[in-house]
């Protein structure tokens, strides 16, 4: 079975090109492999989404060599041998590799001490265990590095749990200096951009609470932060678990980051996720383990991977607007998925339309109308549900698993059962809908021009959409001055509020139906497609215009300001708590919040109210609108600009240009 | 119940005062000052507001008015503020925002209830709500019932005053106000009279009142080019702010031409309608000077 992936990666391995590193003291920028191929297939069904377990910084390559093959002794199951066989001659072939590396940086050093010292480092992590802080960091590096050799990047996890006891270690006996480990972490975030930037999955989790209440973060996590800020780049996406007793510098230096303006770090509340994660069934040490996927998502560090599926709700109104079917429409527009250099294509919504839930026109209530949307989005959900079901039944009869990943997880040597048929503690399926509050727009658009007013039919709504309200300027004009949703209105708050807690309620029937749990997740990353792939809507907003992130306001409709944008939000309180995949939330604050004490201050109110209130998740970005218009016009002068996307943050010009325009709408008119 | 207008309430002011603040806007001020950018605030009457830029030309409410103060012509949209009985027909029949009115009658409730919204922000960033205006204290029982209100609720309330009112309201209403936003607009009774319609005698005696009972004071000043960007005027905040110890902290607040567009919009005119920002040098040099003088902390706001 992993006869394939065997030889492949010892090709990988074998053919390795070592770089000479020109600055820091962190080897493996440019590592390059003989055939990317090899590489692809070294990594066969590893979707890079969940961190790598630690059982290299624990035994060391060589020991997990070891301990694979001593397993693999013990057991009667020819498939577990083979598995961890192929475990074991691979980490004996990264030993070999190291060496390689060390000896190639020998060669060249000199007498330039910090080569010499990167290759003493490398030399030792071939023959055992990492010690030190500096040899710990090399080896992750350099692992990550392996398992990326054929693509952007992947999730890293929580790096400051995973190296803290060789930080305080190496701090207690003077053998580094927090100043020593700042710059390594400095080297260690370069060596991630230069491979690449943007949607990457590179995320790095610092901070989070224990089991019994206390801190887990350090000084090494403010450390992370304080790099973060130094490197001022994209990568690695820096996230915070947020919990009573973290500690303050920690919690003051996310600020910090925060302020920076850029959309990071991302604060999750501890005190939401983890009685949700337990609450979902998640065994309770597991749950104070979690860390965040590739981009938002909530995954266990070490313990599970992910899977996942997206349905775009604005595209579920849509198709119960029109009985099943997409609406009539006499434009369309191919769009890019996110970076300049993505080709365009014409995008349909991530749902499947044909399921007639009634005509529209036949409600004589908004009640009516408003169950035919939910019987909509309740197949959509439930077909999307059964996709995930039937994708874990196939993976449980076919599925290999690239061995070097395989081979982190210190109790598949113990167990030799491959880590997605049953190797993980926890089977994590999520599926996130993302966009719900533009459909509690549309919904109560409807319901009061239509059903309370009585200005419009529906009819007259469809032919409005139909050309793209040409010739119906004063219907738009109307729709859009009806309450919008992160404005702090109950009147549609609760309407999103609603469909969300469905949302949860239908996975719960599902699962209790057929056993197989999947975690709802008020996520959707492809707004920006979805507004390409929809028709206009009956909230006002014109083809293309911006369609709702996550769980939060259609951009630039929140417009009294954050307070009333969380309250709206936090009205889903309850769904929220259910959310464990996470309710994503994206602020945006205007730039001239200024840089100072009291900006710092405000932030913190956001953070803490926000999490009093039943927020999992928020992201705070600040931009200055004007200055991204200029960075549009002149890319070139303007590089220096990171903004969050979806799950990630990125170089702002080096977006697509329909990507640029909706993060400029995100940002609400100037404090006054 | 006590019950006044309001012509905006607005979140997370971040200026206003300590923290994340809610400031409620009253109608209606004694003064006149010529640089006034907040032209809502000036009449103590509800008033149509009309902003051109969204007007989509519809022309339903020139068919809805009863007074025929809207019409339509070959050079668009206008409106004769002098015909509209503010009866609001034109503002419901409005596709979008174009038209509104300025000014809404509310009982002390009805706002505390929308104020207490961010209660959980104001709880964790130190702040509350803010009085301002106009002159909050033109509608003196309203503004006391307003704060008297929220310090039942637990609120932080600051007050942006000009101080120009009775002795009395004064008193009244500083038992609820924890810190005083007090206006300092010239130091010559004269320029004061001449500029913003009234003098600063009752002002002043306001002022030192609230020594008596050591309120905490932030010292707010206009610096407008030509008015008073004087050196005898930065002499004179620094001088008063050395003298009066309640003084916390002085405010300096150069021109913008922000608030131009909104006596258009009113139907009225401006009388200081510079379009300049004042430069950006000038402020500095004015807070330094401030500073170098009285020793107090001088920002920019």
């Amino acid at each position: 079975m992993y006869e394939s992936i065997l030889s492949n990666t010892l090709d990988v391995l074998k053919s390795l090109i070592f770089p000479i590193p020109a600055q820091g003291g962190i080897a493996g920028s440019g590592l390059k492999c003989g055939n990317i191929e090899w590489a692809r297939e070294m990594g066969r069904s590893d979707n890079h989404h969940y961190p790598m377990g630690t059982a290299y910084l624990k035994m060391g390559v060589r020991g997990v060599a070891e301990k694979a093959a001593a397993s693999a002794k013990k057991t009667e199951s020819p498939e577990k041998r083979e598995l961890l066989e192929g475990i074991s001659k691979v980490y004996d072939e990264i030993g070999n590799s190291l060496a390689r590396y060390a000896e190639e940086v020998y060669a060249n050093a000199g007498d330039d001490q910090r080569l010499l010292r990167i290759a003493d480092n490398l030399k030792a992590l071939s023959q055992r265990a990492p010690v030190h802080f500096d040899e710990a960091l090399q080896l992750v590096a350099l692992m990550w590095y392996l398992r990326t050799l054929s693509c952007g990047g992947a999730d890293i996890g929580r790096l400051d749990v995973h190296l803290k006891p060789y930080f305080e270690n190496d701090i207690s006996n003077g053998y580094l200096t927090e100043n020593d480990v700042r710059e390594l972490l400095c080297d260690f975030w370069l060596l991630i951009n230069q491979k690449c930037g943007g949607d990457t999955l590179n995320n790095v989790m610092v901070g989070g609470m224990n089991p019994d209440g206390s801190d887990a973060g350090s000084r090494l996590s403010v450390l992370m932060l304080e790099a973060t800020q130094k490197c001022a780049m994209s990568e690695p996406h820096i996230n915070v678990r947020v919990h009573p007793n973290l500690n303050p510098d920690i919690y003051h230096a996310m600020l910090k980051v925060q302020l920076m303006g850029q959309g990071q770090a991302t604060a999750y509340n501890d005190e939401v996720v983890i009685p949700g994660l337990i609450k979902f069934g998640i065994p309770e040490k597991l749950a104070y383990s979690y860390t965040n996927d590739g981009c938002t998502e909530i995954m266990l560090d070490g313990y599970s991977g992910i899977d996942f599926a997206h349905m775009d709700a604005v595209g579920v109104f849509e198709l119960a607007f029109n009985n099943g079917n997409w609406a009539p429409r006499t434009y369309r527009k191919p769009v890019k998925y996110w970076h300049k250099n993505n080709a365009e294509r014409f995008y349909t919504p991530e749902v499947v339309p044909g399921i007639p839930t009634g005509r529209v026109e036949d409600c004589e209530t908004f009640d009516e109308f408003y169950k035919q949307f939910l019987r909509q989005y309740e197949f959509q959900t439930r077909y999307k549900a059964n996709g995930l079901k039937r994708r874990e039944d196939d993976r449980r009869v076919n599925i290999v698993t690239s061995l070097l990943l395989n081979g982190t997880y210190d109790y598949i040597l113990d167990s030799g059962k491959d880590i997605q048929r049953g190797g993980f503690p926890v089977t994590a399926y999520m599926l996130f809908s993302g966009s719900i509050p533009t459909v509690a727009d549309c919904l109560v658009s409807i319901k009061k021009l239509v059903y309370e007013q009585k200005k419009y039919t529906v009819s007259q709504i469809k032919e409005a959409i139909r050309v793209n309200f040409d010739g119906y300027e004063m219907m738009r004009q109307e729709m859009a001055s009806m309450p919008k949703f992160g404005n702090d209105i109950d009147e549609v708050d609760l309407i999103a509020a609603d469909i969300a807690s469905h949302f949860c309620q239908w996975l719960d029937d599902f699962r209790n139906e057929t056993g197989f749990a999947i975690m709802p997740a008020l996520i959707g990353w492809r707004f920006l497609e979805e507004a390409y792939g929809v028709a206009a809507t009956p909230d006002g907003r014109r083809y293309t215009d911006p369609i709702a992130e996550h769980y939060c306001a259609t951009p630039g409709k929140a417009s009294k300001g954050p307070t009333a944008h969380i309250n709206s939000i936090a009205k889903a309180k309850d769904a929220i708590a259910r959310s464990v995949g996470v309710c994503a939330v994206h602020i945006t604050l205007p730039s001239n919040f200024g840089n100072t004490e009291k900006s710092l201050m405000i932030l913190d109110s956001l953070v803490k109210s926000a999490f009093a209130q039943g927020l999992n998740q928020m992201n705070i970005a600040i931009y200055d609108a004007e200055l991204l218009k200029k960075a549009q016009k002149d890319p070139e002068n303007h590089k220096d600009i990171i903004v969050r996307v979806w799950g990630y943050s990125a170089q702002f010009v080096g977006l697509c240009k329909e990507m640029q325009d909706h993060v400029i709408s995100r940002v609400a008119a100037k404090l006054t | 119940m006590s019950t006044g207008t309001v012509f905006d309430i607005q979140r997370f002011c971040v200026d206003d005062g300590p923290g994340i603040r809610t400031t409620v806007f009253l109608k209606g001020c004694p003064l006149h000052c010529v640089w006034c950018h907040n032209a809502e605030g000036l009449s103590g009457k509800v008033q149509l507001y009309y902003s051109a830029e969204h007007c989509i030309g519809c022309q339903i409410c020139q068919a809805v008015c009863p007074v025929q103060a809207h019409r339509f012509t070959d050079s668009g949209h206008t409106v004769d503020f002098s015909r509209c009985i503010t009866c609001g027909a034109c503002v419901d029949a409005c596709p979008n925002e174009s038209l509104r009115l300025a000014g809404k009658l509310m009982t002390a409730e009805e706002v505390l209830s929308e104020v207490v919204k961010d209660q959980p922000f104001f709880e964790s960033s130190g702040g509350g709500m803010t009085l301002s205006g106009g002159e909050p204290l033109m509608q003196g029982e309203f503004a006391i019932s307003l704060a008297k209100l929220a310090k039942e609720r637990g609120l932080h309330v600051c007050i942006e005053t000009s101080g120009f009112c009775n002795h009395e309201t004064m008193k009244s209403i500083a038992q609820y106000v924890d810190l005083f936003l007090f206006d300092y607009k010239h130091s010559s009774p004269e320029a004061h009279k001449r500029y913003t319609g009234v003098e600063n005698k009752i002002i002043l005696e306001n002022l030192e009142f609230l020594e008596t009972l050591e309120k905490p004071v932030i010292l707010r000043c206009p610096i407008i080019p030509d008015c008073n960007d004087t050196k005898e005027h930065y002499g004179a905040i620094a001088a008063l702010a050395n003298r009066m110890k309640n003084i916390i902290e002085i405010h300096i607040e150069p021109y913008h031409p922000f608030g131009v567009s909104k006596y258009t919009a009113l139907g009225l005119t401006a009388m200081y309608n510079s379009q300049e920002m004042m430069p950006k040098d000038a402020s500095e040099q004015a807070a330094e000077t401030v500073r170098a003088l009285s020793g107090k902390n001088v920002i920019i706001s």
